[in-house]
């Protein structure tokens, strides 16, 4: 049986002060590594909230999270950022580059936020990675100066540069057509197998869910599916 | 490095905002360049004007009227007493009546001139004539040659013991202008030797002394004062305290000007540092996400202070110079010199770029805490 790499603990979530909203309820869940996990559901089924909760980018209200074993509610806020730095990479529905960097240099910003140089193997593989999503030829244009595909790519790049043993991706394609989402998701796919890096990844198109190996659906908080494809 | 390259990049990519704080900071500096350089000139000139030429530190006898003996090892002494001292020169003076159709009270003062020269620079003074340069030659000043009309070549007889009726005939060798009305008006200078001879003493009146920083007057009038118990030892500032408090006053009505300046840069920056954040909150959520830690978010910002310090202080400086150039071409007096000669102090000029570097990092630290704070999950929500 391979290694779990991500889990969930009954995890719950609460919004609100004085009208409190719930939109998670006891989630608990296993993620294997090397897999490719699909998170489907409607809107406000609360996908998103345990996505982000996964990637330690929000805290739930109650349970815990484990990485790779480790409880990330006892880790500070150092330790965290050390975490996502090097264990998870996040891809956003919005690509969410930074405008005043090339797309070379957004690709590295994960490595270079820790250490200032970068060393040739580093700077190699940005170049490989480039070539896998296929951005080598605007490698030195600004993020703003990029078609939305393009961007994308780049964010995809930049998700894997610290080569982190999972990738949080949330509607990964929702802003591009549907010609560039099915290359997006053969790109995740390649990576899967080559890289066997971990994927969970939300959408609302089960087609794309179709193609994962495992689909978990959500419905106002609660696991309603839980399927191995 | 990676904080400051963001912050670098965060800067170039609003030119028209990263220009208009650093012009805002450039004016800020210059002004406090500007402002310091014209006080400093300002209280140089007056200094210069009430004291350069004048005895900062005198020495006389306790005992009014008495004269010190004029003893070459002293002189010798004093001029290798303490480093400061710059000038030490001895003079003979005495009351005296020039005779003539109306008698003129004035002062004989008897002087070597090569050590005075630092002092009075009598030398240079000269209008016309030259200095004395044998016996019974004196120089007068130009108001009291206009007022008792007399020519160079003159002769005029000198009154200096009424009692006694010591007098002496004496012969006009040149003319000065000190600068100074009442001492053109009422100094005569001669030789140390010649106004010994017409007082008939051997003694000298006073030391007088020049320092190299005038302020310094007093600490070493209290060491001379020190080591010589037995004579009177004075300095200007004692008997200046009203100059003193009108160059304190000026000094800091100057530091209040410049602080108000910097005052009011700090706050630009924060305040425009501070819509900065929000406007890359984005950004932040996106380098936080990737997991920059609190402290390097914070050091972003702290750059980004430090870089439009840096700018607007070098630019300030820059500009400083040029308006106090541009003030010395066009404030001038009737004959081209400059209503107030400008003191361009470097060290002055270092320490107002420092400090505006320095307040440009501080005014960052308040923008720097609200990046640390900046929810990543807030960000990613809101798109």
């Amino acid at each position: 049986m391979a290694k779990t790499i991500l889990e969930l603990n009954n995890i719950e979530k609460v919004y609100g002060e004085k009208v409190k909203t719930k939109v998670l309820h006891g989630i608990n869940l296993m993620f294997s590594e090397h897999s490719f996990n699909a998170i489907i559901g409607q809107s406000g089924s609360g996908k998103s909230t345990l996505l982000n909760i996964m990637g330690t980018l929000d805290n739930p209200s109650n349970g815990y999270v484990e990485i790779d074993g480790t409880r990330t509610d006892r880790m500070n806020k150092k330790a965290l950022a050390k975490l996502r730095n090097s264990t998870i990479g996040f891809i956003f529905q919005y690509h969410y580059l930074l405008p005043e960097f090339t797309a070379r240099e957004n690709i590295l910003m994960p490595h270079r936020i820790t250490q200032d140089k970068v060393p040739k193997a580093v700077s190699d593989y940005a170049d490989e990675l480039m070539e896998v999503v296929g951005i080598a030829d605007v490698k030195n244009n600004l993020a703003g100066e990029m078609s939305g595909g393009q961007q994308q790519r780049t964010a995809i790049a930049r998700a894997l540069l610290n080569k982190p043993r999972v990738i949080l991706a949330d509607e990964p394609t929702g802003s591009l057509d549907s010609e560039t989402t099915d290359r997006v998701y053969e790109l995740l796919k390649k990576i899967n197998k080559t890289y066997g890096t971990t994927f969970i990844v939300i959408t609302h198109d089960r087609r794309v869910a179709e193609k994962t190996d495992r689909i978990i659906q959500l419905e106002d908080g609660f696991i309603e599916m839980d399927v191995t494809t | 490095m990676i904080s400051l390259k963001i912050a670098a990049r965060f800067l170039f990519s609003s030119k028209t905002q990263t220009a208009l704080i650093t012009i805002g900071i450039a004016i800020g500096v210059s002004v406090q360049v500007f402002i310091g350089s014209l006080i400093q000139g300002l209280q140089n000139d007056l200094i210069d004007t009430t004291i350069g030429n004048r005895s900062q530190i005198t020495i006389q006898s306790t005992q009014e009227g008495e004269l010190l003996e004029d003893d070459p090892q002293r002189l010798d002494a004093l001029q290798n007493y303490d480093s400061r001292i710059t000038v030490v020169s001895r003079v003979v003076e005495s009351p005296a009546n020039i005779i003539g159709d109306t008698n003129a009270q004035v002062l004989l003062r008897g002087l070597n001139f090569e050590e005075s020269d630092p002092i009075y620079n009598v030398d240079n003074n000269i209008t016309e004539g030259r200095l004395p340069e044998s016996d019974q030659e004196i120089v007068l000043g130009t108001t009291l040659m206009e007022k008792r009309n007399l020519s160079v070549g003159d002769s005029v007889n000198i009154l200096v013991d009424p009692e006694e009726g010591l007098s002496a005939a004496m012969t006009i060798s040149g003319v000065f202008d000190l600068g100074s009305a009442s001492i053109n008006d009422t100094w005569i200078l001669t030789s140390l030797e010649n106004a010994k001879a017409l007082l008939d003493v051997n003694g000298l009146s006073a030391y007088e002394m020049q320092v190299d920083d005038v302020f310094d007057s007093a600490a070493i009038q209290e060491s001379l004062q020190n080591t010589y118990p037995e004579l009177k030892v004075s300095e200007w500032q004692a008997q200046n305290q009203d100059l003193l408090s009108g160059l304190e006053g000026q000094s800091i009505s100057s530091t209040m000007i410049q602080v108000f300046v910097m005052v009011s840069v700090v706050l630009g920056i924060s305040s425009v540092l501070a819509i900065t954040v929000l406007q890359k909150s984005r950004q932040l959520g996106i380098l936080k996400a990737m997991g920059i830690t609190d402290g390097k978010a914070s050091l972003i910002f702290l750059s980004e202070g430090l870089i439009l310090g840096v700018m607007g202080a070098v630019l300030g400086v820059l500009f400083g110079l040029f308006l106090a150039f541009m003030f010395t071409q066009f404030a001038v007096n009737p004959d081209g010199t400059p209503v107030v000669a400008l003191y361009i102090n470097p060290p002055f000029i270092a320490l107002s770029a420092v400090i505006a570097a320095s307040a440009s990092v501080l005014a960052a630290l308040i923008p720097a805490r609200k990046s640390a704070k900046l929810s990543v999950i807030e960000v990613i929500r809101n798109g």
